[in-house]
């Protein structure tokens, strides 16, 4: 770090918007993702949030897809691994709901045992919907949900 | 005469900007909180406000949106001082009409003496002030100014060196208080108890231009506010990364005080993870605190690389296709360039507390997923900063490292 001018601070790009209660939300109030951990990976830069997420959604996309050909082809070690990989990064990106379900996917997968794991990975598909939606309204809120122009 | 209101809570640093700015001409004022600050300001009219961002009680930020809500002060000229690796606090003082923002780790007196100058004005050299004590300036006055800024900067750096074996002794003990506390109400307590003192370290080894001191306390200040502001966090991983940069303030105040230490070093760092998310989220990490890093998603790629690299520090995911984590550290010891190489990995908290696996294959320290990112900021600056002030002895050849492999910036 060196002297003044060089030590001044410069302003960034404006921050997306970051609600935060001061208590906890109870289990079933719990959002989507955490927008906390998104603003501070990105510095609140509005362009590195979308970026980011877009990595998220074609990472994971194809994630699940592999997700759902492990469970069907019983393969419980690619399952795992897949589930634990998905989960670091969800977890990373603080997509609070979606990860206990990768874990458990991950858990089953260790253990050999897939015995719930199709109806976990429907679970993770929804939820995987949800942050879709719940992101889409945070960073584009002139935008209409995804489905809405349809009607 | 120029004035200026200096709104901080450490009477340390506002006191040593007191001095500085009323020896160069300037009439200058103290506040320790926001409310006596804004209370001051409206009777003694300044023509500027220096103002620390991590106020107790009311914030800086909050002082900022009133100063600029009352008519009369919404121009008036305001430095602020803060904390970089407090990024989102800079956003929103400069959205609350911040004029400037200054980073504490390094603003020795005399720059923030230029500052105000460029901003405000007064305050020359040779001033009535400083005529009445120092009456060569008339002859010789940069030289003159310049050996009495030096004069008054080590004399700022003696008395703060003496002090450190206290303050040390008191870190210790706010640690203590925290491991030993049971109850999250006691927590929290101490982890804010340690976090005003940090943020003391801090202000004053940036005023005394101990720049490492300076950037670790920052940095570890950050963590503690994440803290606090956010319990949930609080798990065995961060606790014990806290405990470790308290010990590391230590090994600091004893080394990390002479002059030809007072840069940041440039490091090599090695992020091997096989997920991109993660990935980046290592390398932001570091680039919080200028560490620049070469990532690698494949295991057996990284070992190449180790095998002809020197490299300060490396991190590795544990679960990674084609070879471990625990893995590619046991082969990478093998190396002679690596023997005593620092290396972090970064597991699952349900293993964090099954370190065995990490400590057999020669890793010096982990990490639990998901980490905060001032988490990982703060163990890289411990293992870069040790790593430059008590250089590893390394075995065998050392093979030249690829430059344009090995950014130098730091």
């Amino acid at each position: 770090m060196k002297n003044t001018p060089d030590n001044e601070l410069t302003p960034a790009a404006p921050t997306a918007p970051s609600p935060k209660t001061d208590t906890p939300a109870p289990a079933d109030k719990v959002q989507p993702v955490e927008m906390d951990r998104l603003n501070d990976l990105t510095d609140g830069d509005a362009d590195s949030i979308r970026e980011l997420v877009d990595m998220f959604y074609k990472q994971t996309t194809q994630q699940l897809a592999q997700l759902e050909a492990a469970v069907r082809a019983n393969k419980a070690d690619d399952v795992r691994r897949v589930a634990h990989s998905c989960a670091g990064a969800s977890a990373t990106l603080g997509m609070t709901r979606f990860v206990p379900l990768l874990r458990e996917l991950e858990k089953q997968g260790a253990a050999g045992a897939l015995t719930t794991a199709a109806q976990v990975y429907e679970d993770a598909v929804r939820e995987f919907k949800l942050i879709q939606n719940f992101l889409a309204a945070r960073l584009n809120p002139a935008a209409p949900p995804p489905g809405a122009a349809h009607s | 005469m120029k004035k200026i209101l200096i709104i901080e809570d450490d009477q340390i640093v506002s006191n040593v900007y007191r001095n500085k700015l009323v020896m160069e001409g300037y009439q200058a004022e103290v506040a320790l909180d926001g409310e006596t600050g804004l209370k001051v300001m409206r009777t003694f009219q300044p023509d500027a406000i220096v103002l620390d961002l991590m106020l107790p009680n009311m914030s800086g930020v909050d002082v900022i949106r009133q100063i600029r809500s009352e008519a009369d002060f919404s121009k008036l000229p305001i430095i602020v001082f803060s904390n970089t690796y407090l990024t989102n606090l800079i956003q929103d003082a400069w959205k609350a009409g911040a004029t400037k923002c200054v980073s504490k780790i390094n603003c020795p007196p005399k720059d923030l003496l230029d500052l105000m100058r460029r901003t405000i004005g007064g305050g020359e050299a040779g001033s009535h002030a400083r005529q009445k004590t120092e009456g060569a300036l008339a002859t010789k006055p940069a030289t003159v100014v310049s050996e009495a800024d030096a004069e008054f900067q080590d004399e700022l750096r003696k008395t703060l060196i003496a002090s450190l074996p206290a303050t040390l002794a008191a870190l210790r003990a706010g640690l203590q208080s925290l491991v030993k506390s049971n109850t999250e109400v006691a927590r929290l307590k101490h982890i804010h108890e340690l976090y005003r003192r940090v943020h003391a370290v801090n202000g004053n080894a940036g005023i005394a231009g101990f720049v490492p001191i300076a950037h670790l306390a920052a940095a570890l200040e950050a963590l503690l506010k994440e803290l606090y502001e956010n319990p949930k966090n609080i798990n065995s991983s961060t606790l014990r990364t806290v405990a470790s940069a308290v010990d590391f303030l230590g090994f600091l105040f004893e080394r990390g005080t002479r002059s030809d230490k007072q840069e940041i070093p440039s490091a090599r760092i090695l992020v091997v993870d096989d997920e991109a998310i993660s990935r980046r989220a290592i390398i932001y990490s570091l680039e919080k605190a200028q560490l620049q890093s070469i990532s690698v998603e494949d295991p057996n790629a990284a070992f190449k690389l180790l095998s002809e690299n020197q490299f300060d520090l490396v991190f590795l995911d544990v679960d990674m296709p084609g070879m471990t984590g625990y893995e590619l550290c046991t082969r990478l010891r093998n190396l002679p360039l690596h023997t005593k190489t620092p290396v972090v990995f970064i597991t699952g908290l349900s293993d964090f507390d099954n370190r065995t696996s990490s400590m057999m294959a020669g890793g010096n320290d982990f990490i639990a997923k998901p980490f905060l990112f001032i988490e990982l900021t703060v163990k890289a600056l411990i293992h870069v900063l040790r790593g430059k002030l008590q250089p590893r002895p390394v075995t065998g050849n050392h093979p030249a490292s690829n430059p344009q492999l090995m950014p130098s910036k730091c």
